[in-house]
């Protein structure tokens, strides 16, 4: 079982991040800025409705709050994908079925000292651009004969975001962590035209550009138990960053391509990151998660064009989240399968970082509801958590797109006793 | 427990389906959000600015072509050609070594004519005095000719001129024609006009040396061919008009500022020029002036001695414009744009294989409405 949920991984990882990086299609809204935010504190969190700022927990690691990563026991792997089916429409009428497919995150958490300090590793996606528009049109030169043509405008890759850092409990109450992130990752945009006539050349034409920064995030949990309860805030916050981008534009497919211009060099300021949250468990079956995800958009800037990325088209991000998980059986391993299965209800509020040019002022708003099972597994500390979400994002007024999202993911959460020196009692 | 035997099923199909799911998902084309993009979204023409239109030193290389022409013309509106006609014969005599040759006959497949057909034309022929090589002579090359062999009064419109060359010459190549170094003892014609308002064009195929003996008739095949044309004084040009003349000369030269086009990607590129087709076909009753039907648009490398670049050719339009647009043409604008391509300027040549002397009267730069234009179609 071992080998096959490493096979499993590692099959997810890469077909997934290969995907990801392909052909895909997603909103049009990743079009803008360095591409449509991700965040992936962990598969419980995301059921809860994303951020999860203060959940504290020995099943799984929560990357949304460096804090809690004092509290390990296990050594945690984590890993998994996602799958979203959109349904987007505009004011014209035109509709369209999207697919598409992304990997999660890769998570490790390793117990340094048990309970009170842990190392967390992570390489989860940042920001993601998966877009595809096409239009069929034709244009007259001269009084001559109308050319019909198709232009295809497509968007791929995203920005990563690695990190390591440490959670330490420094008081029975209270933790504190770090983290250092680096972000890195490619966004290619390319736009393909062909017109009807083969007197007119097929062109693609290809805008690369590769970002790399770091910044570094820290985080508190302060956790006060009672005998059947514990309640806990949390808050973390992640430095502004400097993304510095090179901008490569290319004519032609593949390993075919001619470079137009010289590289263009520049900078992209991207704002802090502020959470904060609070959790109250309840004997061991029911938990409430609630938190606050802050980001001051207005303030980014860039020193090369990004789509979108201008005063005026910027908004700060405000997002709202919160959940409840129930598990009748607790923490017990004796009741029914069906009872040690963790029900996950939550729901989100978001909004977008950038509005496109010709809808300045209109926040893109983005609601769901989130909701997921936590299946055991044979091994104690190991779970297959399936998450859903389903929610719009958009409007249709000022000739914007609404997409209709249902989003599923799957992530295997392994815990493991390593590195544990046996010793006879 | 069955429960725990579901999870475990349960976790290997999630960890196992999950990735082959994914990869089985379908990629789909869709406009939706196409507003938001605003002008962005497709190409667009530019027009550029037309940087020169004039007259090209080029002279047309005529040395081996499959035709050759010879006469004098005087035409009201392109003044006064010279053609004049080189050709050679290759092959052996044919007949026994009794037969003796009673007549030697020069015969021309005419195929063109340009000038005045409703009177005749008389070509003079002269012996060739030395060898010659028609491999890239130009048609301001001058050969040296030796005596008058014979003239020859044809009808413009007859389809086959011949010249019934004199005993006295019959007499001096007797020899020679019998013999099996004919090749290099004699060495053809010179065909030039006398009298007249035309100029015939003659094809290889159809044309030779005929030679009628007692022992039958033995034929030395128009082998090689060479036309030297001169123009005299000036052309009577209309307003706004530029003469091409394929064979005479001149050729067009031509250039658009590109230069705000530097590693733009592009679509393709349109080069119109218009035709005066009423004032290039209007001559006088009987007077033969043919349009050229196809022009090609060329790019001169700088390095003037290397050929040219064909990079379209059009068909005369019904409106009267050669419309300039393909993908070779596309092709090398982007590479120049992108650096990986350079020339010096373009012309516009006659693609006619054969030598001609058809024309276009084409409108200049101050032509207005119907100045040559370019159009850039930007990928942008």
């Amino acid at each position: 079982m071992k080998k096959l949920i490493a096979l499993g991984l590692v099959l997810n990882i890469g077909l997934a991040d290969a995907w990801s990086q392909g052909r895909n299609d997603g909103s049009l809204y990743s079009r803008y800025g360095v591409g449509e935010q991700y965040t992936f504190a962990s598969s419980r969190a995301r059921a809860l409705g994303g951020d999860g700022t203060a959940l504290f927990s020995h099943d799984y690691m929560n990357f949304a709050n460096p804090g809690a990563w004092s509290r390990q026991s296990l050594v945690r792997l984590s890993a998994g994908m996602t799958f979203d089916r959109i349904h987007a429409e505009d004011n014209n009428g035109s509709a369209e079925r999207l697919m598409r497919g992304a990997f999660n995150a890769f998570q490790v958490g390793v117990p340094l000292k048990s309970n009170r300090l842990g190392l967390g590793l992570s390489f989860e996606p940042y920001s993601r651009m998966d877009y595809q528009v096409t239009t069929n049109s034709s244009l007259t030169v001269a009084q001559g004969d109308p050319m019909p043509y198709t232009v295809e405008h497509e968007g791929t890759g995203g920005l990563r975001r690695a990190r390591v850092g440490v959670g330490l409990r420094v008081l029975p109450w209270l933790s504190l962590g770090a983290s250092a992130d680096f972000l890195f990752g490619i966004t290619e945009e390319s736009r393909r035209t062909v017109f009807e006539s083969g007197d007119f050349l097929y062109t693609n034409v290809s805008t690369s550009t590769r970002f790399h920064a770091s910044t570094a995030t820290g985080g508190l949990l302060m956790a006060f138990r009672g005998t059947t309860h514990e309640f806990t805030l949390g808050a973390s916050a992640t430095l502004p960053a400097t993304l510095k981008a090179d901008r490569a534009r290319t004519l032609g497919e593949s390993l075919d391509r001619d470079t137009l211009g010289t590289q263009i060099k520049g900078e992209v300021e991207l704002p802090a990151n502020l959470l904060a949250g609070a959790s109250y468990r309840l004997r061991n079956n029911w938990l409430f998660a609630a938190s606050v995800r802050f980001e001051p958009w207005t303030q980014a800037s860039a020193s090369l064009p990004v789509t979108g990325l201008v005063t005026g088209q910027l908004h700060d991000r405000m997002r709202i989240s919160g959940g409840v998980e129930w598990i009748p059986a607790g923490i017990s391993q004796l009741e029914s399968y069906l009872a040690r299965i963790a029900y996950r209800l939550g729901f989100y509020r978001d909004n977008l970082y950038v509005s496109p040019s010709t809808a300045v002022g209109t926040k893109i708003d983005v609601v769901a509801v989130t909701g997921g099972l936590g299946l055991p597994t044979l091994f104690a500390g190991t779970r297959v958590d399936l998450v859903v979400e389903i929610g719009t994002r958009g409007t249709l007024d000022r000739n914007l797109v609404r997409d209709r999202f249902v989003g599923l993911s799957a992530t295997v959460n392994v815990g493991e006793r390593w590195f544990v020196k046996r010793r006879l009692r | 427990m069955p429960a725990v035997a579901l999870s475990g099923r349960m976790s290997r199909l999630a960890v196992l389906l999950l990735p082959l799911i994914l990869v089985a998902c379908t990629d789909s084309v869709s406009d939706v959000g196409i507003d938001l993009l605003g002008s962005e979204y497709g190409p667009n023409a530019r027009s550029v600015e037309l940087t020169e239109f004039g007259v090209s030193n080029l002279q047309d290389f005529t040395g081996g072509a499959p035709r050759v022409l010879a006469g004098r013309v005087d035409d009201p509106l392109a003044g006064v050609i010279d053609a004049v006609g080189y050709v050679d014969f290759s092959g052996g005599f044919s007949a026994t070594d009794t037969s003796s040759i009673r007549l030697v006959e020069l015969v021309l497949s005419r195929s063109y004519v340009y000038g005045d057909t409703t009177n005749t034309v008389t070509l003079d022929i002269h012996n060739m005095a030395e060898s010659w090589n028609p491999s890239g002579l130009q048609a301001d090359t001058v050969l040296s000719a030796g005596d008058l062999a014979a003239s020859v009064t044809f009808a413009p419109t007859d389809t086959q001129v011949t010249a019934v060359l004199p005993a006295s010459w019959l007499d001096q190549y007797n020899s020679t024609l019998r013999g099996t170094d004919v090749d290099s003892l004699f060495h053809g014609f010179r065909l030039s006009g006398s009298q007249g308002n035309a100029i015939g064009g003659f094809r290889l195929t159809g044309s030779s040396l005929r030679l009628t003996t007692t022992g039958g008739t033995t034929y030395f095949a128009l082998s090689q061919t060479f036309t030297g044309i001169r123009r005299h004084g000036t052309s009577m040009l209309p307003e706004n008009t530029i003469l091409f003349q394929d064979g005479a000369g001149p050729v067009i030269k031509l250039d658009f500022d590109l230069a705000e086009f530097a590693d733009v990607p592009i679509n393709g590129a349109v080069v119109t020029v218009t035709a005066d087709t009423l004032e290039g076909t209007l001559a006088p009753a009987g007077f033969l002036r043919p349009q050229i039907r196809e022009l090609q648009l060329v790019a001169v490398p700088e390095d003037i001695t290397k050929p040219a670049t064909l990079l379209a050719q059009s068909s005369l339009n019904s409106d009267g414009a050669y419309r300039f647009v393909n993908a070779d043409l596309t092709t090398f604008l982007q590479l120049v744009f992108i650096g990986a391509e350079s020339y010096s300027y373009m012309e516009l040549r006659a693609p006619v294989p054969d030598n001609s002397l058809d024309i276009a009267l084409l409108y200049n730069a101050s032509a207005a409405t119907m100045a040559p234009q370019a159009y850039i179609i930007l990928s942008l």
